[in-house]
């Protein structure tokens, strides 16, 4: 009876339906633009961990308003069964908790970056903004460090780097932060606008937005559509 | 046309559907030309550069000079491009885009940096460092012909729309590919429904969606293929008809003329007329001058092939003897066998840049879903199970499967002669090499699985629900790999 129930229009639809919702989803979250002047760039890496000892904090000027993900560059990590990068961000004095986000992982393979999102911060811009990074290793008795890119950085948004509350400068994490714009409509327009360039006028603007709105909504009819044309309202016979 | 639009049940008619397919993969496929950054195709930079050469006069009137010899090309200024791809690619940042973990610094609004200058038209789109880079033998121009037609109509446009206007040609090649595709399932012996759900599964296999935004003259080879299969189709269907023999013969000629992977489409045209002949004679079906037609078509192909091909050239180096030809394919096989992990999830839509993705695990139920369909065609054509009505018959089975080993073993063939004369994989057979026989795969696929599950309903359920994993794999890719590599 559960079989019969569990292979049905509805049933294709919900899978559907929830893929959708978990992919635009993700799109959401990550829908955020990029501060160019912090590239991702390899250097020496340093092992982080839940240690206290093994603390990174970096501070800097945010360039905007709405920052709202930071991406933080890491090499290969023996973290075998694996474990859960946290990334807390806090005022310039590092005292006050303003956002808070962790990814699970099984693996930290070389050259990957992991994306920290969190609700937009508004009032970001030129503001000193403080990140304490660490990696918490399922297995609590072995306590294994994740490895972070340590760069070389002179930029004057760079404030202040420290490893075990040792003071370095010239160096910060291989960091990227990014903001959004002041609503979805104009995050939306800037993303068309970024598409259009290096672009011939017909591939440009609402021309391309129009494009796109229209292929997704013709893809996903028609996979309506098949569902309903295929499967029969009753449930298998 | 009145009287189907009144029709309320109109969207379910198999016409509108096809048109659905075809209209959602065509707008797709244009946003993903506008995606990608100009140049950052396969080989592409190349492709173009063999079209602005085919649009240049005979007679070389202007400086030619010798480029030296550099065997790392890092940077677009080491290729031997014309002036305007190698100044337009770095006036456009590709070397930017080229950075799978960082983005360009993208000025405001909607022009990029310096796209007045690629648009004020300075540089001339002509070789002046010889010997050019350009792609394929002197006749396997085809695709670039016509797309030097284009170049040429629009020749006082700026780059960009010359370019991207190729680019959108290619897309159309493929939504040809695509038509195509679900006449060869309907014609096999599948319902319309069946076909249109299978023509849809094509239309949101992800690396081939990535693969024809290009300029490459895969799209038209792939046109080749699929027009082959058709009319292998339909000359099964229907026996000895000068419209299947020249659908045969048209697709094999444009395929030959494109890209030298066609030529495994002469053997098994050859074998396809010479088997289906002897058993017609054998059962005294046929009478002698569709016998002597046969036989002309025969030599014609092999004269073809042999005219086209140092077919000897094709063969393996392996110092002569038996001993060492087992010794060298031994050493080939050793070496790319443990390379089908990866191709199998490169053919599937798998981007090797920098996240770790954990969507792409869904191939791995793409793989069970294969196994089961290959037991199902073993059982079919080996322990002769029955065949359920919604499933070819077992000569398409063959037929297409002769076509996905025809193709394996061309590609690995000239695969294996590289690595027997440098001693590596130079060319590798990445998956996008048999996206050709992707129709003919997606046919086994699911005749195997129709042959296990043998029940309609339970076949409907399946088939639409690899539509939906496909769609959603290639929805994931878009917008959360692709996109955001890009641009955000």
């Amino acid at each position: 009876m559960f079989f019969k129930y569990a292979i049905s229009r509805k049933t294709l639809l919900g899978i559907f339906t929830i893929g959708l919702v978990l992919i635009f989803g993700s799109l959401i979250k990550n829908f955020s633009f990029p501060d160019q002047n912090w590239n991702l760039e390899k250097g020496k890496k340093i092992g982080i961990s839940s240690e206290k000892n093994e603390e990174v904090i970096q501070k800097f000027i945010a360039s905007k308003d709405n920052l709202s993900r930071i991406d933080i560059f890491l090499g290969n990590s023996k973290i075998e069964r694996g474990g859960t990068l946290q990334l807390e961000l806090f005022n310039k004095s590092c005292e006050k908790l303003l956002r808070k986000d962790k990814i699970r992982t099984t693996r930290i393979k070389s050259e990957n970056f992991f994306t920290f999102t969190f609700p937009k911060i508004q009032k970001t811009a030129n503001e000193i903004l403080c990140i304490k990074l660490s990696f918490y290793d399922w297995n609590s008795d072995k306590n294994r460090s994740a490895q972070v890119f340590v760069r070389d950085n002179i930029l004057p948004e760079n404030v202040f780097f420290s490893i075990n509350q040792e003071i370095i400068k010239g160096k910060s994490l291989s960091m990227r932060p990014a903001y959004q714009e002041n609503s979805w409509r104009e995050n939306i327009w800037k993303l068309s606008e970024r598409i259009s360039q290096y672009k011939p006028w017909f591939l440009k603007n609402m021309i391309i937005l129009s494009v796109l709105v229209i292929a997704i909504i013709s893809s996903i009819l028609l996979v309506v559509i098949i569902i309903f044309t295929i499967i029969n309202k009753s449930t298998l016979s | 046309m009145k009287n189907f639009l009144i029709n309320k049940d109109f969207w379910k008619a198999p016409g509108f559907i096809l048109f659905l397919i075809l209209f959602s993969f065509f707008l797709r496929e244009v946003f993903l030309v506008a995606v990608f950054p100009i140049f950052s195709g396969q080989d592409e930079a190349r492709h173009y550069n063999t079209i602005q050469y085919l649009n240049e006069p005979k007679e070389k009137v202007w400086e030619i000079r010798e480029a030296e010899q550099i065997n790392e090309k890092k940077n677009l200024d080491t290729y031997n491009f014309s002036e305007e791809i190698i100044n337009t690619g770095n006036a456009a940042e590709i070397f930017g885009f080229k950075d799978s973990l960082n983005k360009i610094n993208f000025p405001a609004g909607s022009m990029g940096r310096n796209e007045n200058l690629i648009n004020s038209r300075q540089w001339e789109a002509i070789n002046k460092k010889y010997p050019p880079d350009i792609t394929g033998r002197g006749y396997q121009d085809l695709y670039h012909r016509l797309g030097a037609f284009i170049e040429k109509k629009i020749s006082n446009q700026s780059i960009l729309i010359r370019f991207y206007l190729i680019r959108i040609f290619s897309v159309i090649l493929a939504t040809i590919f695509i038509f195509l595709s679900y006449f060869v399932f309907k014609n096999s012996g599948f319902s319309k429904q069946h076909s249109l759900i299978m023509t849809a599964i094509i239309s949101f296999q992800m690396k081939f969606s990535t693969y024809m935004t290009n300029i490459n003259y895969a799209p038209l080879m792939f046109v080749s293929f699929a027009g082959f299969t058709l009319g292998g189709v339909l000359y099964l269907k229907n026996g000895l008809h000068w419209k299947n023999i020249s659908l045969m013969l048209a697709s094999v000629v444009i395929g030959i003329f494109t890209k030298g992977s066609a030529i495994v489409l002469i053997p098994v045209f050859v074998g396809l007329l010479g088997f289906t002949t002897w058993k017609k004679i054998k059962e005294d079906k046929i009478n002698k001058k569709n016998i002597i037609l046969v036989i002309i078509l025969c030599i014609f192909l092999v004269s073809l092939l042999c005219r086209s091909y140092d077919v000897l050239s094709f063969l393996p180096k392996t110092g002569g003897g038996i001993g060492k030809t087992i010794e060298s394919f031994s050493d080939y096989a050793s070496a790319s066998l443990p390379k089908i992990y990866s191709l199998s999830k490169n053919y599937w839509g798998k981007i090797g840049w920098v996240r770790i993705d954990y969507a792409l695990s869904f191939i791995w139920i793409i793989w069970i879903i294969e196994a089961f369909a290959l037991y199902g065609i073993v059982r079919f054509l080996f322990f002769k199970d029955k065949r359920p009505d919604f499933i070819p018959e077992r000569k398409y089975i063959w037929f297409f499967l002769t076509l996905i080993i025809a193709l394996q073993i061309g590609i690995r063939f000239f695969d294996w002669r590289i690595f027997s004369t440098s001693g590596k994989l130079n060319l590798g057979t990445p998956g996008r090499y048999f996206l050709p026989n992707l129709p003919v795969h997606i046919a086994l696929l699911f005749s195997g699985l129709g042959i296990i599950i043998k029940k309609k309903s339970y076949f409907d359920y399946l088939i639409v629900f690899f539509l939906i994993l496909i769609f959603l794999l290639s929805f994931h890719i878009i917008f959360n790999v692709i996109v955001p590599r890009y641009y955000l």
